[in-house]
C-alpha cells in the first residue's frame, strides 16, 4: 500500500507523469480563463441575455448571428476594421522592411539607434492614444503648428473629429507603435542571410534595387509572413487606441468591430448580442490562426 | 569625361543617414514632446507658438498628479507595479514548468495541447471579456487587483510557455544527462542546469510580460470601476472624461507610465529582440 503510494507520486518516474504535473497549473489556467468562459459567451450568443435579465436566458438559436450580419451598424465596424487591418498591416510591412534593411547597415551609431527604435513598442496604447491627441490638438496641436508654418494648411484642422482625417491618424497611431515590432523581426531575418550571396549577385552585375528583389525579400518570406499573421491578429483586437483618440468617431466612421463588440457589451449590455459578435471576430481571428499554424509546422519539417 | 565629385559609397552613406534621422525623429520626437509638454506652466501650453526648447523647468504638473487628488496616480502607479510584477513571477514559474515538459517530456498528446496553447495565444481578448466579468463577478473577482493578475496571466502563460519552449530546445541535452548521472532529478536538472542557462530567455519573457501588463486597459476597464483600483492605463484614460482636459497633468502622467516598460526595455534590450523574435527566423 504504502509502496503504491510511494509510486502513485513518484513523477520522475515516467515522463508521462511528470509532464502532467508540470504542465497542470498552465493547463488549469488557460482551460478555466479561456476554455471555460469560451463555452459561456458562446452559449450566451445563442440566448437573448441583456444585463437588465442576466439571470433570464431564453435559447434563441441563430438569431442573434442573424443580427449581426443584418445590423448595418456591425457591417460597417467590419468595414472599418477590414480597412484598419490592411493599411496599418501593409504601412508596417512596408515601413518595416525598409527600416530593417538600413538598420543592417553598418552606421555610426548602430546599436543605440536599434536599441531606442524598440521604444515604442513598450509604450502602452492609452499613452500612444494620449500621445497623438496632443500632437494632433485642433487649436494647439504641434503637427497643425508644422503643417501651417510649411504652408501645407491654411488653417488648423481638427484631425481626429474630421470624416476625412479620422481614421488616417488612428493608421499612423498604430503605425508608429507597430512598426517597430516589424523592423525587429525583419532584420532578425536579414541577419540571417549570408554576405556571400550578395557578393555573387554584385558580381553578376546586379544592382541595389535587384539584389534587394532577388535576394533580400526572398530570403525573409518567413519572418515577413509570421509579422503580417501577428500584426493582423494585433489589429483585429485593436481597442485601446480606437478608444483614446477617437472613441469612434465621428459618427461611427472609426468604429471597428472590436469596439462595436465592446460597446455593446459593456455600454448597451446587449449581453447575448455582443457575444455574438465576439464570435464573429473571433472565428476570423481563427482562420488566421490556422494559416499561421499550418505554416509554422511546414517551416519545422522543412 | 566627367569628373565625379563624391564616390557613390559617399552618396549611399548620406543617403542613409538622412533617412535614419527621418526615422529617428518619427519614432522619438512624440516622447520628446510629452516631457517637454509636461514640464512647461499651464500658461505657456495655450500659446499660439509652442515651445520646442523649454524656457524654465517647472515641475507643478508632477507634484499635481503624484499629490493626492481626483485623479490618485501615485496610487495607480503603485497597483499597477503589483499587478506588473505577480503576472510576470507567476508567468515564469509556471512558464518553465509547462515549457520543459513540452520541450523534453514524451508524453501522449503533447502537440495537440501545445497548438491549443497557441490558438489560446491568438483569441481575441473581447471574446472571453463577457464571461471573464461575470464569472469575477460571481465569485467575487471584480474590482480586485488578483482577478486582474489571474486575467492577464491566462493571456501571457501561452506567449511565455512558447518563448521558454523555443529557448529550452536550443540547450544540449547532454548538458541535463550529465545532471542526472550525478544523481539529480529531472526537475533538479531544470532548475539547476537549464534555467540559469535560459537567464536570457526568462528576461526576455519577464520583460514582455511586463510590458503587456503595464499597458492592458481593455480587461481592466471590465472588471475594475473604483478609482482605489485603478492601474495606470485606467487613471489615464479617466482623464479624457473630464470637460477639460488638462494636457500638462496628462503628459506628466503619461511620462510616469512609460517610464518602467521603457526603462526596462532599454535596459534588456538585447534579450528582448531575442524573445521577440523566438519563431519568427529559421534556426
Amino acid at each position: 500500500m504504502k509502496e503504491g503510494i510511494k509510486r502513485l507520486f513518484d513523477f520522475e518516474r515516467s515522463d508521462a507523469k511528470l509532464a502532467a504535473v508540470l504542465i497542470l497549473p498552465t493547463f488549469l489556467l488557460v482551460i478555466g480563463v479561456v476554455a471555460y468562459p469560451l463555452i459561456y459567451s458562446f452559449i450566451m450568443s445563442f440566448g437573448d441575455v441583456e444585463f437588465a435579465n442576466i439571470k433570464d436566458y431564453n435559447f434563441v438559436g441563430f438569431t442573434q448571428y442573424v443580427k449581426t450580419f443584418t445590423d448595418p451598424e456591425f457591417i460597417n465596424a467590419a468595414q472599418v476594421s477590414a480597412k484598419f487591418i490592411f493599411s496599418t498591416v501593409f504601412v508596417k510591412l512596408v515601413l518595416g522592411t525598409l527600416i530593417a534593411v538600413m538598420l543592417k547597415e553598418r552606421f555610426l551609431g548602430r546599436s543605440i539607434t536599434r536599441a531606442l527604435i524598440i521604444v515604442p513598442w513598450a509604450t502602452p496604447f492609452v499613452v500612444v492614444g494620449l500621445m497623438w491627441k496632443w500632437m494632433l490638438h485642433s487649436k494647439v496641436g504641434i503637427i497643425n503648428f508644422l503643417l501651417a508654418r510649411l504652408g501645407i494648411i491654411e488653417e488648423y484642422i481638427p484631425f481626429l473629429s474630421s470624416r476625412i482625417f479620422a481614421m488616417p491618424f488612428v493608421v499612423v497611431a498604430d503605425v508608429w507603435q507597430g512598426t517597430p515590432f516589424f523592423a525587429i523581426i525583419i532584420l532578425a531575418g536579414l541577419q540571417t542571410i549570408p554576405e556571400d550571396l550578395y557578393e555573387a549577385a554584385y558580381m553578376d552585375g546586379a544592382g541595389g534595387i535587384s539584389a534587394f528583389f532577388r535576394i533580400t525579400l526572398p530570403m525573409v518570406r518567413y519572418p515577413l509572413f509570421i509579422s503580417t499573421i501577428l500584426g493582423t491578429i494585433l489589429a483585429i483586437n485593436s481597442f485601446d487606441l480606437f478608444f483614446v483618440l477617437t472613441k469612434g468617431g465621428p459618427g461611427n466612421i472609426t468604429t471597428n468591430a472590436t469596439l462595436f463588440a465592446w460597446n455593446n457589451a459593456f455600454k448597451f449590455y446587449h449581453l447575448s448580442y455582443a457575444s455574438a459578435i465576439s464570435y464573429v471576430i473571433l472565428l476570423f481571428a481563427m482562420l488566421v490562426t490556422i494559416g499561421y499554424v499550418t505554416l509554422m509546422r511546414r517551416n519545422e519539417i522543412a | 569625361m566627367k569628373r565625379k565629385l563624391y564616390s557613390r559609397k559617399t552618396i549611399n552613406k548620406i543617403i542613409l543617414y538622412f533617412f535614419l534621422t527621418i526615422t529617428m525623429v518619427f519614432f522619438l520626437f512624440p516622447f520628446y514632446w510629452i516631457v517637454m509638454t509636461s514640464i512647461q506652466p499651464r500658461g505657456q501650453l495655450y500659446a499660439p507658438t509652442p515651445n520646442f526648447i523649454p524656457k524654465n523647468v517647472n515641475i507643478d504638473n508632477y507634484i499635481d498628479i503624484l499629490g493626492v487628488g481626483k485623479v490618485n496616480i501615485a496610487m495607480a502607479l503603485k497597483n499597477s507595479l503589483i499587478v506588473a510584477v505577480s503576472v510576470t513571477v507567476v508567468c515564469i514559474a509556471f512558464g518553465i514548468f509547462a515549457a520543459y515538459a513540452f520541450a523534453r517530456l514524451k508524453f501522449k498528446g503533447s502537440n495537440t495541447i501545445f497548438v491549443a496553447l497557441i490558438f489560446a495565444q491568438m483569441l481575441p481578448p473581447v471574446a472571453v471579456l463577457i464571461p471573464f466579468y461575470l464569472i469575477f463577478k460571481q465569485v467575487g473577482l471584480t474590482n480586485t487587483l488578483q482577478g486582474l493578475v489571474i486575467m492577464q496571466t491566462s493571456w501571457l502563460l501561452p506567449i511565455v510557455t512558447w518563448i521558454l519552449y523555443s529557448y529550452f530546445k536550443t540547450i544540449p541535452k547532454d548538458l541535463e544527462d550529465s545532471a542526472r548521472i550525478d544523481g539529480a532529478s529531472k526537475v533538479g536538472a531544470l532548475l539547476r542546469i537549464i534555467v540559469p542557462i535560459s537567464l536570457p530567455g526568462l528576461v526576455s519573457s519577464g520583460v514582455i510580460c511586463f510590458v503587456f501588463s503595464m499597458g492592458e486597459f481593455m480587461g481592466a476597464m471590465a472588471i475594475i470601476n473604483v478609482n482605489r483600483l485603478h492601474t495606470l492605463p485606467l487613471a489615464l484614460a479617466q482623464f479624457f472624461t473630464k470637460y477639460s482636459i488638462e494636457y500638462g497633468k496628462i503628459t506628466a502622467s503619461a511620462v510616469l507610465t512609460v517610464l518602467f516598460p521603457i526603462s526596462f526595455v532599454l535596459i534588456f534590450q538585447r534579450y528582448i529582440v531575442k524573445g521577440l523574435t523566438a519563431g519568427a527566423v529559421k534556426e
